[in-house]
């Protein structure tokens, strides 16, 4: 019993470290709030659901999702983003639109309804763990979770450009100063975000059905898990997945209408007295100004 | 241009009556219907004008003032019978303790994390709301609200809300044009600065947003007794979007402009939306324009448009930066 409600959570923290991983790594380069994500999101949900459809599997459909998701991220920041560089607060009120636009085409193309994700073979079964079934779908995501946790954490540490994106993470200014062009950087790092929402999106739609509103529905979770995590924090995101998904398991399973409100209410708290999130650095030199 | 001195409050004037009297030239019940709701969102986005045009923060939560504004009148309405405009003012009054509070708490932060916590407030006070079922009716609603016959007739909420949205209009431009006016002026463009004068930033800032606040809660009472009922979509976080869209498009620190695109986009989108579902695509796209090309939406239209005026405004934007370009160096002004 105990067992099946901790591997729910576990895989719920999985799904909100690939969610939410990509939105922190952007605030900590670009100091922008990401409203996009929840478009790319989106995005990803219905291109699973489109990839499912027609007869794909559930790895090609997923490639599919991360792709769209960073495709359109990347243009957005070429097309909309880069223009407004120095202009923090035009910036994350152009993410705003960019979802809303995002998700009402979605809309006006599939409809508003929820369509079931078509789901086959051994993902759509069952597994019997402690004496209750418990769905392989879920255990997929613990494992997805897992390997993107190490793909980030080992691009982040061994690699060139990982080194890059900490240093701008750290310090724009002085990353600049060591001859590090940040510009190039933060389409990446964008473009990555979107990569990991629209990934996120994917795996979102079989255990949750697939809506247009999927990405707004989800954006208060993000939210809540970056601020706890300390944006620009990835081993801050994965700590804030895990507590979480277990806590929204273990007070979803005694009091389910309480789960979301508890947790959007540790997120108020953290945020009035360790803005920094648990594991983040104080924003003290960091410039949270918004123009 | 030669002016004398009683033309301009003359057109003001004529401009205002014929703003309250208008539905009934062209009208039909529908318009005046529409107009109605209109003039409701133009005082709820003049409100979110104070947020962004005066504090400089952006709330993504802007919803939870206007939502209050429509529970707190509902429950007071339904535990007093009073007369539903009196309920309105009273409601929005004894909101204002808890938005400074509120406020305070919010204004620990700036920036993104500013952004974050209202967002959080607002969707906290949605859960409860939904979750409150016996006192809010959950999901379902508040619909038996006792509204006084006067409310029920469509003309006088029309009249009342016009009225409602002038006097906003007027104080919010009043205020502007004095010393209180400059000193969130200051206190926006140059934290610092201002507070070497003595002036605290979470004071005047909290004190702008419990008036954004008060105003935002006027405009939910006011749509309680247009909806009849009260609802939790008017706390959502769809209702914050909404009017934060409004007001930038407006202008961001343009209090007639927010109240003219309030008014405009909500009789558009609810004349239009019943057509094509093609409208939140078209908002989003345009509102992103104005963020990129026209980021004083149409205020700085208005601006750019008048003869005159626009050297003005750009030696005075110069001065502007250059004091405070000597105060951030911390060197000699001149």
């Amino acid at each position: 019993m105990l067992l099946n409600v901790l591997l729910a959570g576990l895989s719920l923290a999985a799904f909100y470290f690939i969610l939410s991983a990509g939105l922190s790594l952007v605030f900590g380069i670009m100091g922008v709030l990401n409203f996009a994500s929840a478009g790319y999101f989106v995005l990803g949900v219905y291109a699973t659901w489109y990839g499912l459809g027609h007869g794909w599997g559930m790895l090609p459909a997923l490639l599919l999702a991360a792709a769209v998701g960073g495709a359109v991220a990347w243009l957005v920041e070429a097309a909309l983003l880069r223009p407004l560089y120095g202009n923090v607060g035009g910036q994350i009120l152009t993410t705003l639109g960019v979802m809303l636009i995002l998700g009402e085409t979605v809309n006006w193309i599939f409809g508003p309804q929820i369509q079931e994700e078509p789901m086959q073979g051994l993902l759509a079964g069952t597994v019997v763990l402690g004496g209750m079934p418990f769905p392989v779908y879920r255990l997929l995501l613990i494992a997805a979770g897992i390997m993107i946790f190490l793909l980030l954490s080992s691009v982040l540490r061994d690699t060139a450009i990982g080194l890059k994106v900490r240093a701008g993470v750290e310090s724009q200014t002085l990353a600049e100063l060591a001859g590090v062009r940040v510009a190039p950087l933060r389409s990446f790092v964008y473009a990555a975000g979107g990569v990991l929402a629209g990934l996120a999106g994917g795996l979102y739609g079989p255990f949750s059905g697939v809506y247009p509103t999927a990405g707004v529905d989800t954006l208060l979770l993000t939210f809540i898990v970056v601020v706890i995590g300390g944006l620009g924090s990835v081993p801050g995101t994965l700590a804030a997945s895990l507590v979480i998904g277990l806590a929204e398991a273990l007070v979803g399973f005694y009091a389910p209408n309480l789960a979301l409100t508890v947790n959007v209410l540790a997120m108020i708290v953290i945020l009035v007295l360790r803005p920094q999130g648990l594991l983040g650095k104080p924003p003290g030199r960091r410039d949270t100004h918004a123009a | 241009m030669p002016r004398s001195r009683w033309l301009r409050p003359a057109a003001l004037a004529a401009l205002a009556c014929a703003f309250l009297g208008w539905p009934w030239v062209t009208g039909t019940p529908f318009i005046l219907n529409l107009l109605t709701g209109g003039v409701i969102w133009g005082l709820f986005a003049l409100s979110y004008d104070l947020v962004l045009g005066w504090t400089g923060e952006i709330s993504f939560g802007h919803a939870l003032w206007f939502g209050s504004g429509v529970y707190a009148t509902a429950l007071f309405l339904q535990a007093t019978h009073v007369d539903t405009f009196l309920g309105i003012a009273i409601a929005a009054i004894l909101l204002t303790p808890l938005s400074l509070v509120a406020h305070l708490l919010s204004l620990r932060l700036r920036g993104a994390y500013f952004a974050m916590i209202t967002f959080a407030l607002a969707e906290f006070a949605h859960l409860l709301v939904e979750n409150a079922t016996s006192v809010t009716g959950g999901t379902n609603g508040l619909t038996s609200v006792p509204l006084s016959a006067d409310a029920l007739a469509p003309g006088t909420l029309y009249v009342l809300s016009a009225l409602c949205l002038l006097a906003g209009l007027a104080a919010v431009l009043l205020v502007r044009r004095s010393r209180a006016g400059s000193v969130v002026r200051a206190v926006r463009d140059n934290p610092t600065r201002a507070a070497l004068f003595g002036y605290s930033e979470v004071w005047v800032k909290a004190l702008t947003l419990v008036a954004a606040s008060f105003l935002a809660a006027v405009a939910g009472g006011l749509f309680l007794a247009y909806q009849g009922m009260a609802f939790t979509g008017a706390l959502d976080s769809g209702t914050s979007f909404t009017v934060l869209l409004m007001a930038v498009i407006g202008g961001a620190d343009s209090a007639w402009g927010a109240a003219l695109a309030g008014i405009l986009l909500y009789v558009l989108e609810n004349s239009l939306s019943a057509t094509t579902s093609h409208w939140g695509i078209f908002l989003g796209a345009v509102y992103i324009a104005v963020v990129r090309f026209l980021p004083g939406g149409f205020g700085a239209l208005a601006r750019r448009l008048r003869p005159g005026r626009r050297g003005r405004g750009k030696r005075q934007d110069a001065i502007l930066a250059a004091g405070q370009a000597a105060a951030e160096q911390g060197g000699p002004e001149r």
